[in-house]
Protein backbone atom coordinates (compact mmCIF):
# COMPACT_ATOMS: atom_id res chain seq x y z
CA UNK A 1 0.00 0.00 0.00
CA UNK A 2 1.24 3.46 -0.82
CA UNK A 3 2.13 5.69 2.01
CA UNK A 4 1.33 9.35 1.93
CA UNK A 5 4.46 11.12 2.95
CA UNK A 6 3.33 14.67 3.23
CA UNK A 7 0.66 16.91 4.57
CA UNK A 8 -1.22 14.47 6.74
CA UNK A 9 0.71 15.47 9.83
CA UNK A 10 0.23 18.77 11.55
CA UNK A 11 2.11 21.57 9.88
CA UNK A 12 4.62 23.60 11.85
CA UNK A 13 2.39 26.66 11.32
CA UNK A 14 -0.02 25.06 13.79
CA UNK A 15 1.89 27.08 16.39
CA UNK A 16 0.09 30.19 15.10
CA UNK A 17 -3.27 28.53 15.73
CA UNK A 18 -2.19 27.38 19.20
CA UNK A 19 -0.92 30.88 19.94
CA UNK A 20 -4.42 32.24 19.38
CA UNK A 21 -5.81 29.82 21.94
CA UNK A 22 -3.16 30.83 24.46
CA UNK A 23 -3.08 34.52 23.53
CA UNK A 24 0.67 34.20 22.97
CA UNK A 25 1.41 37.77 21.97
CA UNK A 26 4.86 37.08 20.55
CA UNK A 27 3.75 34.36 18.12
CA UNK A 28 0.56 36.22 17.14
CA UNK A 29 2.75 39.22 16.37
CA UNK A 30 4.83 36.98 14.09
CA UNK A 31 1.63 35.85 12.37
CA UNK A 32 0.68 39.45 11.63
CA UNK A 33 4.20 40.33 10.55
CA UNK A 34 4.39 37.39 8.12
CA UNK A 35 0.89 37.45 6.72
CA UNK A 36 -0.47 40.97 6.69
CA UNK A 37 1.31 42.10 3.52
CA UNK A 38 0.05 39.35 1.20
CA UNK A 39 -3.50 39.98 2.43
CA UNK A 40 -3.21 43.73 1.88
CA UNK A 41 -1.79 43.07 -1.55
CA UNK A 42 -4.62 40.68 -2.48
CA UNK A 43 -7.35 43.06 -1.31
CA UNK A 44 -5.78 46.08 -3.03
CA UNK A 45 -5.48 44.11 -6.25
CA UNK A 46 -9.17 43.31 -6.08
CA UNK A 47 -10.60 46.76 -5.61
CA UNK A 48 -10.33 47.14 -1.86
CA UNK A 49 -8.67 49.58 0.48
CA UNK A 50 -6.09 49.02 3.16
CA UNK A 51 -8.82 49.53 5.75
CA UNK A 52 -10.78 46.71 4.07
CA UNK A 53 -7.70 44.52 4.28
CA UNK A 54 -7.48 45.25 7.98
CA UNK A 55 -11.13 44.30 8.59
CA UNK A 56 -10.82 41.16 6.50
CA UNK A 57 -7.56 40.11 8.12
CA UNK A 58 -8.87 40.68 11.66
CA UNK A 59 -12.03 38.76 10.85
CA UNK A 60 -10.00 35.91 9.37
CA UNK A 61 -7.84 35.70 12.49
CA UNK A 62 -11.00 35.45 14.59
CA UNK A 63 -12.15 32.61 12.31
CA UNK A 64 -8.82 30.88 12.91
CA UNK A 65 -9.40 31.23 16.64
CA UNK A 66 -12.87 29.74 16.30
CA UNK A 67 -11.47 26.84 14.29
CA UNK A 68 -8.80 26.35 16.94
CA UNK A 69 -11.53 25.99 19.55
CA UNK A 70 -12.92 23.10 17.53
CA UNK A 71 -9.70 21.07 17.69
CA UNK A 72 -8.66 22.23 14.26
CA UNK A 73 -5.38 20.80 12.97
CA UNK A 74 -3.50 22.70 10.31
CA UNK A 75 -2.02 20.28 7.80
CA UNK A 76 -0.70 22.82 5.30
CA UNK A 77 1.14 26.14 5.52
CA UNK A 78 -1.06 28.81 7.04
CA UNK A 79 -0.60 31.34 4.24
CA UNK A 80 -2.62 29.70 1.42
CA UNK A 81 -5.32 28.73 3.87
CA UNK A 82 -5.53 32.24 5.30
CA UNK A 83 -5.62 33.68 1.79
CA UNK A 84 -8.56 31.45 0.91
CA UNK A 85 -10.42 32.60 4.01
CA UNK A 86 -9.66 36.26 3.27
CA UNK A 87 -10.67 35.84 -0.34
CA UNK A 88 -14.05 34.36 0.65
CA UNK A 89 -14.60 37.11 3.21
CA UNK A 90 -13.72 39.79 0.69
CA UNK A 91 -16.10 38.36 -1.93
CA UNK A 92 -18.88 38.33 0.67
CA UNK A 93 -18.16 41.88 1.76
CA UNK A 94 -18.12 43.10 -1.85
CA UNK A 95 -21.38 41.32 -2.53
CA UNK A 96 -22.91 42.94 0.51
CA UNK A 97 -21.75 46.36 -0.66
CA UNK A 98 -22.61 46.20 -4.32
CA UNK A 99 -25.01 43.30 -4.51
CA UNK A 100 -22.91 41.94 -7.32
CA UNK A 101 -19.21 41.27 -7.11
CA UNK A 102 -17.19 42.69 -9.97
CA UNK A 103 -13.62 41.88 -8.99
CA UNK A 104 -11.36 39.67 -11.04
CA UNK A 105 -11.39 36.79 -8.61
CA UNK A 106 -12.22 33.47 -10.08
CA UNK A 107 -14.44 31.19 -8.11
CA UNK A 108 -12.44 28.61 -6.28
CA UNK A 109 -12.70 25.65 -8.57
CA UNK A 110 -13.73 22.38 -7.03
CA UNK A 111 -11.57 20.44 -9.39
CA UNK A 112 -8.41 22.46 -9.50
CA UNK A 113 -7.22 22.94 -6.01
CA UNK A 114 -5.13 26.04 -5.48
CA UNK A 115 -3.33 24.32 -2.66
CA UNK A 116 -3.28 20.64 -1.92
CA UNK A 117 -4.51 20.75 1.62
CA UNK A 118 -5.73 24.30 2.07
CA UNK A 119 -8.98 23.57 0.30
CA UNK A 120 -9.73 20.54 2.44
CA UNK A 121 -9.23 22.68 5.52
CA UNK A 122 -11.26 25.42 3.88
CA UNK A 123 -14.30 23.13 3.94
CA UNK A 124 -14.04 23.04 7.74
CA UNK A 125 -13.91 26.79 7.75
CA UNK A 126 -17.03 26.95 5.57
CA UNK A 127 -18.87 24.73 8.02
CA UNK A 128 -17.92 27.11 10.79
CA UNK A 129 -19.10 30.07 8.72
CA UNK A 130 -22.43 28.35 8.09
CA UNK A 131 -22.85 27.88 11.83
CA UNK A 132 -22.13 31.56 12.36
CA UNK A 133 -24.61 32.55 9.67
CA UNK A 134 -27.38 30.45 11.21
CA UNK A 135 -26.69 31.91 14.66
CA UNK A 136 -26.66 35.41 13.18
CA UNK A 137 -30.19 34.89 11.87
CA UNK A 138 -31.46 33.24 15.04
CA UNK A 139 -30.45 36.46 16.82
CA UNK A 140 -32.48 38.45 14.31
CA UNK A 141 -35.74 36.65 15.17
CA UNK A 142 -38.10 37.93 17.84
CA UNK A 143 -37.32 36.92 21.44
CA UNK A 144 -40.12 34.35 21.70
CA UNK A 145 -39.03 32.64 18.46
CA UNK A 146 -35.40 32.68 19.58
CA UNK A 147 -36.28 31.07 22.86
CA UNK A 148 -38.43 28.41 21.23
CA UNK A 149 -35.87 27.51 18.59
CA UNK A 150 -33.02 27.38 21.04
CA UNK A 151 -34.97 25.15 23.40
CA UNK A 152 -36.22 22.82 20.70
CA UNK A 153 -32.73 22.36 19.24
CA UNK A 154 -30.77 22.07 22.44
CA UNK A 155 -30.09 18.94 24.38
CA UNK A 156 -30.27 18.46 28.12
CA UNK A 157 -27.44 17.31 30.36
CA UNK A 158 -28.17 13.69 29.43
CA UNK A 159 -27.64 14.52 25.79
CA UNK A 160 -31.33 14.11 24.94
CA UNK A 161 -33.72 16.59 23.40
CA UNK A 162 -36.23 18.22 25.73
CA UNK A 163 -39.68 16.78 25.18
CA UNK A 164 -42.29 19.06 23.63
CA UNK A 165 -44.60 19.01 26.67
CA UNK A 166 -41.58 19.96 28.82
CA UNK A 167 -40.79 22.92 26.54
CA UNK A 168 -44.45 23.97 26.53
CA UNK A 169 -44.56 23.87 30.32
CA UNK A 170 -41.34 25.81 30.62
CA UNK A 171 -42.69 28.56 28.40
CA UNK A 172 -46.14 28.44 29.92
CA UNK A 173 -47.75 27.65 26.59
CA UNK A 174 -50.07 24.92 25.37
CA UNK A 175 -48.48 21.87 23.77
CA UNK A 176 -50.22 22.38 20.41
CA UNK A 177 -49.36 26.08 20.26
CA UNK A 178 -45.71 25.40 21.18
CA UNK A 179 -45.28 22.91 18.37
CA UNK A 180 -47.07 25.06 15.81
CA UNK A 181 -45.20 28.21 16.81
CA UNK A 182 -41.82 26.42 16.81
CA UNK A 183 -42.40 25.11 13.31
CA UNK A 184 -43.43 28.58 12.11
CA UNK A 185 -40.36 30.17 13.67
CA UNK A 186 -38.12 27.60 12.03
CA UNK A 187 -39.77 28.11 8.65
CA UNK A 188 -39.19 31.85 9.02
CA UNK A 189 -35.55 31.28 10.04
CA UNK A 190 -34.88 29.00 7.08
CA UNK A 191 -36.53 31.43 4.71
CA UNK A 192 -34.29 34.26 5.98
CA UNK A 193 -31.11 32.19 5.79
CA UNK A 194 -31.87 30.98 2.28
CA UNK A 195 -32.25 34.56 1.11
CA UNK A 196 -28.77 35.47 2.30
CA UNK A 197 -26.33 35.28 -0.65
CA UNK A 198 -23.67 33.82 1.64
CA UNK A 199 -25.75 30.70 2.21
CA UNK A 200 -25.41 29.60 -1.40
CA UNK A 201 -21.64 29.57 -0.98
CA UNK A 202 -21.82 27.57 2.20
CA UNK A 203 -24.19 24.69 1.44
CA UNK B 1 -44.03 24.53 4.85
CA UNK B 2 -43.94 24.74 8.62
CA UNK B 3 -45.91 21.46 8.90
CA UNK B 4 -43.20 19.79 6.85
CA UNK B 5 -40.48 21.11 9.17
CA UNK B 6 -42.47 19.77 12.11
CA UNK B 7 -42.32 16.34 10.48
CA UNK B 8 -38.57 16.67 9.81
CA UNK B 9 -37.97 17.73 13.40
CA UNK B 10 -39.85 14.69 14.72
CA UNK B 11 -37.61 12.39 12.70
CA UNK B 12 -34.34 14.12 13.53
CA UNK B 13 -35.12 14.23 17.24
CA UNK B 14 -34.93 10.45 17.30
CA UNK B 15 -31.23 10.54 16.29
CA UNK B 16 -31.92 8.36 13.24
CA UNK B 17 -29.26 6.18 11.64
CA UNK B 18 -28.15 6.75 8.04
CA UNK B 19 -30.41 3.89 6.92
CA UNK B 20 -33.40 5.33 8.76
CA UNK B 21 -32.82 8.71 7.15
CA UNK B 22 -32.55 7.04 3.76
CA UNK B 23 -35.83 5.16 4.34
CA UNK B 24 -37.53 8.36 5.39
CA UNK B 25 -36.27 10.43 2.48
CA UNK B 26 -37.16 7.69 -0.02
CA UNK B 27 -40.79 8.50 0.64
CA UNK B 28 -40.33 12.21 -0.03
CA UNK B 29 -40.66 14.06 -3.30
CA UNK B 30 -37.43 15.50 -4.68
CA UNK B 31 -38.43 18.99 -3.54
CA UNK B 32 -39.27 17.71 -0.06
CA UNK B 33 -35.97 15.86 0.06
CA UNK B 34 -34.17 19.07 -0.82
CA UNK B 35 -36.02 20.85 2.00
CA UNK B 36 -35.14 18.06 4.39
CA UNK B 37 -31.43 18.32 3.58
CA UNK B 38 -31.59 22.06 3.98
CA UNK B 39 -33.41 21.79 7.29
CA UNK B 40 -30.94 19.19 8.56
CA UNK B 41 -27.96 21.38 7.62
CA UNK B 42 -29.38 24.47 9.29
CA UNK B 43 -30.42 22.49 12.35
CA UNK B 44 -26.92 21.04 12.74
CA UNK B 45 -25.39 24.49 12.40
CA UNK B 46 -27.76 25.95 14.96
CA UNK B 47 -26.84 23.25 17.42
CA UNK B 48 -23.14 23.90 17.10
CA UNK B 49 -21.78 26.07 19.86
CA UNK B 50 -21.09 29.65 18.98
CA UNK B 51 -17.79 30.76 20.36
CA UNK B 52 -16.85 34.15 21.63
CA UNK B 53 -13.42 35.70 21.51
CA UNK B 54 -12.04 36.36 25.01
CA UNK B 55 -11.33 39.97 25.93
CA UNK B 56 -7.56 39.56 26.34
CA UNK B 57 -7.24 38.05 22.85
CA UNK B 58 -9.48 40.80 21.45
CA UNK B 59 -7.12 43.39 22.93
CA UNK B 60 -4.07 41.67 21.43
CA UNK B 61 -5.68 41.52 17.98
CA UNK B 62 -6.84 45.14 18.13
CA UNK B 63 -3.39 46.34 19.11
CA UNK B 64 -1.66 44.30 16.39
CA UNK B 65 -4.25 45.41 13.84
CA UNK B 66 -3.36 49.02 14.60
CA UNK B 67 0.36 48.31 14.51
CA UNK B 68 0.34 46.57 11.16
CA UNK B 69 -2.49 48.21 9.26
CA UNK B 70 -2.94 51.78 10.46
CA UNK B 71 -0.73 54.36 8.81
CA UNK B 72 -1.69 57.30 11.01
CA UNK B 73 1.36 58.70 12.73
CA UNK B 74 1.14 59.04 16.46
CA UNK B 75 1.02 62.75 17.49
CA UNK B 76 4.40 64.15 18.43
CA UNK B 77 4.36 66.42 21.45
CA UNK B 78 5.49 70.00 21.01
CA UNK B 79 8.86 69.77 22.77
CA UNK B 80 9.87 66.74 20.73
CA UNK B 81 8.63 68.47 17.62
CA UNK B 82 10.75 71.55 18.27
CA UNK B 83 13.76 69.40 19.03
CA UNK B 84 13.43 67.49 15.80
CA UNK B 85 13.17 70.76 13.83
CA UNK B 86 16.39 71.98 15.50
CA UNK B 87 18.25 68.78 14.58
CA UNK B 88 16.91 68.95 11.06
CA UNK B 89 18.30 72.46 10.64
CA UNK B 90 21.73 71.38 11.88
CA UNK B 91 21.69 68.42 9.48
CA UNK B 92 20.67 70.66 6.55
CA UNK B 93 23.48 73.15 7.29
CA UNK B 94 25.95 70.29 7.40
CA UNK B 95 24.78 68.97 4.05
CA UNK B 96 25.08 72.42 2.40
CA UNK B 97 28.66 72.75 3.66
CA UNK B 98 29.57 69.27 2.41
CA UNK B 99 28.08 70.00 -1.04
CA UNK B 100 29.98 73.31 -1.30
CA UNK B 101 33.23 71.58 -0.41
CA UNK B 102 32.61 68.86 -3.00
CA UNK B 103 31.89 71.37 -5.80
CA UNK B 104 35.01 73.40 -4.96
CA UNK B 105 37.14 70.24 -5.01
CA UNK B 106 35.82 69.19 -8.44
CA UNK B 107 36.33 72.66 -9.90
CA UNK B 108 39.97 72.56 -8.75
CA UNK B 109 40.60 69.08 -10.15
CA UNK B 110 39.39 69.76 -13.71
CA UNK B 111 37.64 67.30 -16.02
CA UNK B 112 40.00 64.36 -15.30
CA UNK B 113 40.00 64.96 -11.64
CA UNK B 114 40.12 61.34 -10.52
CA UNK B 115 40.43 58.29 -12.72
CA UNK B 116 39.45 56.01 -9.86
CA UNK B 117 36.29 58.01 -9.30
CA UNK B 118 35.39 57.55 -12.97
CA UNK B 119 35.97 53.81 -12.79
CA UNK B 120 33.93 53.66 -9.64
CA UNK B 121 31.18 55.78 -11.17
CA UNK B 122 31.11 53.56 -14.24
CA UNK B 123 31.05 50.44 -12.13
CA UNK B 124 28.24 51.60 -9.92
CA UNK B 125 26.16 52.96 -12.79
CA UNK B 126 26.41 49.56 -14.44
CA UNK B 127 25.58 47.86 -11.19
CA UNK B 128 22.50 49.96 -10.75
CA UNK B 129 21.12 48.43 -13.94
CA UNK B 130 21.15 45.07 -12.29
CA UNK B 131 17.99 44.49 -10.33
CA UNK B 132 18.99 43.28 -6.94
CA UNK B 133 16.64 40.74 -5.51
CA UNK B 134 16.19 40.04 -1.87
CA UNK B 135 13.11 37.95 -2.49
CA UNK B 136 13.33 34.53 -0.97
CA UNK B 137 11.43 31.48 -2.12
CA UNK B 138 8.70 31.88 0.43
CA UNK B 139 7.99 35.48 -0.56
CA UNK B 140 7.91 34.51 -4.21
CA UNK B 141 5.52 31.68 -3.48
CA UNK B 142 3.18 34.04 -1.61
CA UNK B 143 3.34 36.52 -4.47
CA UNK B 144 2.61 33.76 -6.94
CA UNK B 145 -0.30 32.47 -4.89
CA UNK B 146 -1.80 35.95 -4.62
CA UNK B 147 -1.56 36.47 -8.37
CA UNK B 148 -3.02 33.01 -8.93
CA UNK B 149 -5.92 33.62 -6.56
CA UNK B 150 -6.54 36.96 -8.25
CA UNK B 151 -6.77 35.26 -11.63
CA UNK B 152 -3.52 36.79 -12.93
CA UNK B 153 -2.10 33.51 -14.11
CA UNK B 154 0.73 34.89 -16.26
CA UNK B 155 2.04 36.97 -13.40
CA UNK B 156 1.73 33.95 -11.11
CA UNK B 157 3.74 31.81 -13.53
CA UNK B 158 6.46 34.49 -13.54
CA UNK B 159 6.90 34.19 -9.78
CA UNK B 160 6.88 30.40 -9.83
CA UNK B 161 9.48 30.31 -12.59
CA UNK B 162 11.74 32.51 -10.50
CA UNK B 163 11.48 29.99 -7.65
CA UNK B 164 12.17 27.04 -9.92
CA UNK B 165 15.18 28.78 -11.42
CA UNK B 166 16.93 28.47 -8.09
CA UNK B 167 15.15 25.31 -6.99
CA UNK B 168 13.90 23.22 -9.93
CA UNK B 169 12.42 20.58 -7.61
CA UNK B 170 10.25 22.90 -5.56
CA UNK B 171 7.11 20.80 -5.92
CA UNK B 172 4.65 23.31 -4.50
CA UNK B 173 5.73 25.85 -7.06
CA UNK B 174 5.53 23.30 -9.86
CA UNK B 175 2.03 22.32 -8.78
CA UNK B 176 0.80 25.90 -8.66
CA UNK B 177 2.43 26.63 -12.00
CA UNK B 178 0.69 23.63 -13.55
CA UNK B 179 -2.63 24.87 -12.17
CA UNK B 180 -1.95 28.32 -13.56
CA UNK B 181 -1.30 26.83 -17.01
CA UNK B 182 -4.48 24.79 -16.71
CA UNK B 183 -6.50 27.88 -15.84
CA UNK B 184 -4.87 29.79 -18.65
CA UNK B 185 -5.92 27.21 -21.20
CA UNK B 186 -2.42 25.84 -21.66
CA UNK B 187 -3.75 22.38 -20.89
CA UNK B 188 -1.09 20.30 -22.62
CA UNK B 189 1.72 21.95 -20.69
CA UNK B 190 -0.25 21.57 -17.47
CA UNK B 191 -0.65 17.84 -18.12
CA UNK B 192 3.07 17.48 -18.74
CA UNK B 193 3.77 19.12 -15.42
CA UNK B 194 1.20 17.10 -13.50
CA UNK B 195 2.92 14.00 -14.84
CA UNK B 196 6.01 14.92 -12.80
CA UNK B 197 4.08 14.13 -9.64
CA UNK B 198 3.29 10.54 -10.59
CA UNK B 199 5.21 8.12 -8.42
CA UNK B 200 6.05 10.68 -5.78
CA UNK B 201 3.73 8.96 -3.26
CA UNK B 202 2.42 12.23 -1.92
CA UNK B 203 -1.08 13.63 -1.64
CA UNK B 204 0.00 16.14 -4.22
CA UNK B 205 0.33 13.21 -6.59
CA UNK B 206 -3.37 12.39 -6.15
CA UNK B 207 -4.43 15.95 -6.91
CA UNK B 208 -2.08 16.16 -9.87
CA UNK B 209 -3.37 12.87 -11.23
CA UNK B 210 -6.98 13.99 -10.93
CA UNK B 211 -6.24 17.33 -12.54
CA UNK B 212 -4.36 15.51 -15.27
CA UNK B 213 -7.49 13.47 -15.97
CA UNK B 214 -9.52 16.69 -16.18
CA UNK B 215 -6.95 18.07 -18.58
CA UNK B 216 -7.30 15.06 -20.86
CA UNK B 217 -11.06 15.42 -20.61
CA UNK B 218 -10.78 19.04 -21.66
CA UNK B 219 -8.69 18.03 -24.66
CA UNK B 220 -11.09 15.22 -25.52
CA UNK B 221 -8.48 12.46 -25.00
CA UNK B 222 -10.97 9.96 -23.68
CA UNK B 223 -8.52 7.09 -23.92
CA UNK B 224 -6.20 8.92 -21.54
CA UNK B 225 -9.10 9.81 -19.29
CA UNK B 226 -9.95 6.13 -18.89
CA UNK B 227 -6.31 5.25 -18.41
CA UNK B 228 -6.03 7.65 -15.46
CA UNK B 229 -9.36 6.47 -14.03
CA UNK B 230 -8.16 2.84 -14.28
CA UNK B 231 -5.02 3.74 -12.41
CA UNK B 232 -6.97 5.51 -9.66
CA UNK B 233 -9.30 2.52 -9.46
CA UNK B 234 -6.35 0.35 -8.45
CA UNK B 235 -5.59 2.56 -5.45
CA UNK B 236 -8.33 2.46 -2.80
CA UNK B 237 -6.46 4.99 -0.68
CA UNK B 238 -6.31 7.48 -3.53
CA UNK B 239 -7.90 10.76 -2.46
CA UNK B 240 -10.10 10.76 -5.56
CA UNK B 241 -10.92 7.04 -5.49
CA UNK B 242 -14.64 7.49 -4.83
CA UNK B 243 -14.92 10.59 -6.98
CA UNK B 244 -13.25 8.74 -9.84
CA UNK B 245 -15.69 5.83 -9.48
CA UNK B 246 -18.68 8.20 -9.50
CA UNK B 247 -17.25 10.11 -12.40
CA UNK B 248 -16.70 6.93 -14.36
CA UNK B 249 -20.32 5.92 -13.83
CA UNK B 250 -21.44 9.29 -15.16
CA UNK B 251 -19.45 8.97 -18.38
CA UNK B 252 -19.84 5.25 -19.03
Amino acid sequence: MRTKTTLMSTHEDQRFIDALLNNDREVIDELYQKMHKPVISMILKNGGLKSDAKDIFQDAVVSLYELAQNDFKLTCPLMPFLLLICKRKWINLKRKRQKEFSGNFEDVSMAISSDVDAEILFKKYELLERNKLVHEYIEKLGPSCQQLIKLSWSKNSEGKYMKWPEIAEKLNLSYAYTRKKAAECKARLIELIKKDPRYKDLI
Amino acid sequence: MSALYEKFEDILRQNPSVEEIRDFTNNLTSKEKESFDEYKRIRESAMAQRSTVPEDLKNTLNKLGEDYFDDEKKPINNVRNLRSVFYLRIAAAFLILAAAFFLFDRWNAGPNYDANALVAENYYSKKSDIKRSDENTETLLYKGVIEYESGNYNAAVGHFLKIEKSDPDYMQSIYYRANAYFKNGNTELAIQMYRKFLGTATEMEDYAEWNMMLGHLKLGNLEEVYRVLDRIDLQPDHLFYKKAKDFRKSID
